[in-house]
Order: C-alpha cells, then sequence, then structure tokens
C-alpha cells in the first residue's frame, strides 16, 4: 500500500518532519494529484481544516484549483496546528472509493457522526480516523517515539515532545498509546 | 422556507449545478457542542470566500 511507502520515507527524516517532505514524496514520488493548498478563515471552533476532490469543471471552484484536489486549513491555527490538519487532509489522497465521500447522505451522517459521537462508524469516518494516525505516523519516526516514551514524564514533557515534533500537544498521548504500533502497523500492511 | 445551510451545503457539493464531489473529508473544531448546521455553514463560507479571492493559496 502507498501509505507504507511514505511512512518508510518519513522513518528516515529528521524531526520536525516537514509538511513540504511529506507533500513533495505524495506528488512527486507517489505520484498522487498534486493537491492545491489554501489558507482561509475558518472559524476553528468550527472547523479546522478540509479536503475535497470534485470533479465539476464547468464550475469556478473547481477551475480555479485545476481541477484538482483542495486541501483548506484556518488561517488562525498555530503552525503545529497546520501542520498536523494538512498532513491528515494529505492521507486522503489514499482513500478508496470505499472509503470516500461522495452524496449528500453520506455528508449528513459524517457531520452528525463528528458532533454527536454516536458509536456506528461509516465508512467515511473511518478514514478520517485511519488519516489522523496515518498523520501521527508520519511526523513521528519510529525511533524517536521510543526514544521519547523512555523519556516522557522523566525528562520530557508531553509539551516538550509537541515542541520538538511541532504537533499539537494534545495529541501527544495518542504516540504513547499501548497500541500504537499495532495500529500503524495494520495502516502500513 | 429557508434553505439549511445543511442543505446548502449539500447542493454546494454535491448538486447538479455544484462541485461534484467525489472526497469530502474535514477536521473538525475545537468546540465540543458545534451542530453539523454550523459545520455546513462554515463549509459554504469557506468555498465561496477561496472562489471569491479571500483566501490565500500556499504551498505545502
Amino acid at each position: 500500500m502507498s501509505y507504507a511507502k511514505l511512512y518508510e520515507h518519513c522513518q528516515a527524516q529528521r524531526i520536525p518532519v516537514g509538511r513540504k517532505v511529506v507533500a513533495d514524496f505524495l506528488f512527486d514520488v507517489l505520484q498522487l494529484p498534486r493537491a492545491r493548498l489554501w489558507a482561509d478563515g475558518l472559524n476553528t471552533q468550527r472547523v479546522r481544516g478540509y479536503y475535497l476532490s470534485g470533479k465539476n469543471t464547468n464550475h469556478r471552484f473547481i477551475q480555479q484549483n485545476g481541477g484538482l484536489p483542495v486541501v483548506v486549513f484556518a488561517r488562525d491555527l498555530d503552525d503545529s496546528w497546520a501542520r498536523f490538519v494538512i498532513v491528515k487532509e494529505l492521507m486522503h489522497l489514499f482513500d478508496d472509493p470505499l472509503h470516500s465521500l461522495g452524496s449528500p447522505p453520506e455528508f449528513d451522517a459524517l457531520l452528525t457522526e463528528f458532533t454527536s459521537g454516536l458509536p456506528h462508524r461509516s465508512a467515511a469516518m473511518e478514514s478520517e480516523i485511519n488519516s489522523f494516525w496515518m498523520a501521527l505516523g508520519c511526523l513521528c519516526p519510529e525511533g524517536m517515539r521510543q526514544e521519547m516514551q523512555q523519556a516522557r514524564g522523566v525528562t520530557l514533557s508531553d509539551a516538550d515532545i509537541a515542541a520538538q515534533l511541532l504537533i499539537p500537544t494534545q495529541y501527544v498521548p495518542n504516540l504513547f498509546t499501548p497500541n500504537f504500533k499495532n495500529i500503524i502497523s495494520e495502516l502500513i500492511a | 422556507m429557508a434553505t439549511t445551510n445543511m442543505k446548502q451545503a449539500q447542493e454546494l457539493l454535491f448538486g447538479n449545478d455544484g462541485l461534484a464531489v467525489r472526497n469530502f473529508k474535514l477536521f473538525p473544531g475545537s468546540a465540543r457542542d458545534v451542530t453539523p448546521e454550523e459545520i455546513a455553514e462554515e463549509i459554504n463560507a469557506s468555498i465561496h470566500r477561496i472562489e471569491s479571492g479571500q483566501a490565500q493559496q500556499q504551498e505545502f
């Protein structure tokens, strides 16, 4: 699977892993569509970012973006948040048709899932969750993660780890969840 | 009856005169009490801002 190649590439990177490093590999090596990136005045309390890929070439928005996938992030995000949102949304370039959201009911369902915490998980939500872990896997090489795990709470606080990786502090605990390696192993299988 | 934000977003993204979106994904915001209507409102407004030149294209 192509994410496995991206993951392998990121293992050799120094931290913080650059978002351009991730993007260049996706576009230049994996030959995925060269997405366009926009900084927009989104209300970060409601939406931090989104990804969309549209095909109506008669529509101004699609023409404006050359028919390419689009990643949008909130302009007001700090560097760590912007990086994470952008890398997470780029992971949707890997979405297969089963996990792609392309209809009004699916859109309604995803927004309802995000806002209600319903236990049912649609295919689209499954890809949202996967893309989150895929982004973490890219932005923290495994060797560094294990070193940080040893130091965490001893010489490194979660804020220190976040600062070194340049990711949001609130996602640092996810890096050290006991089943992190299993989650990544499934994603790169 | 006024069209809801959700219906507007669905029309914009998937309608005959819309973007013909094949895949849409979201990174939600920080508020725990945001509603689907509010999210849809944000998406509608964002797409229109990009179209009208109020957003900034960036390099990765």
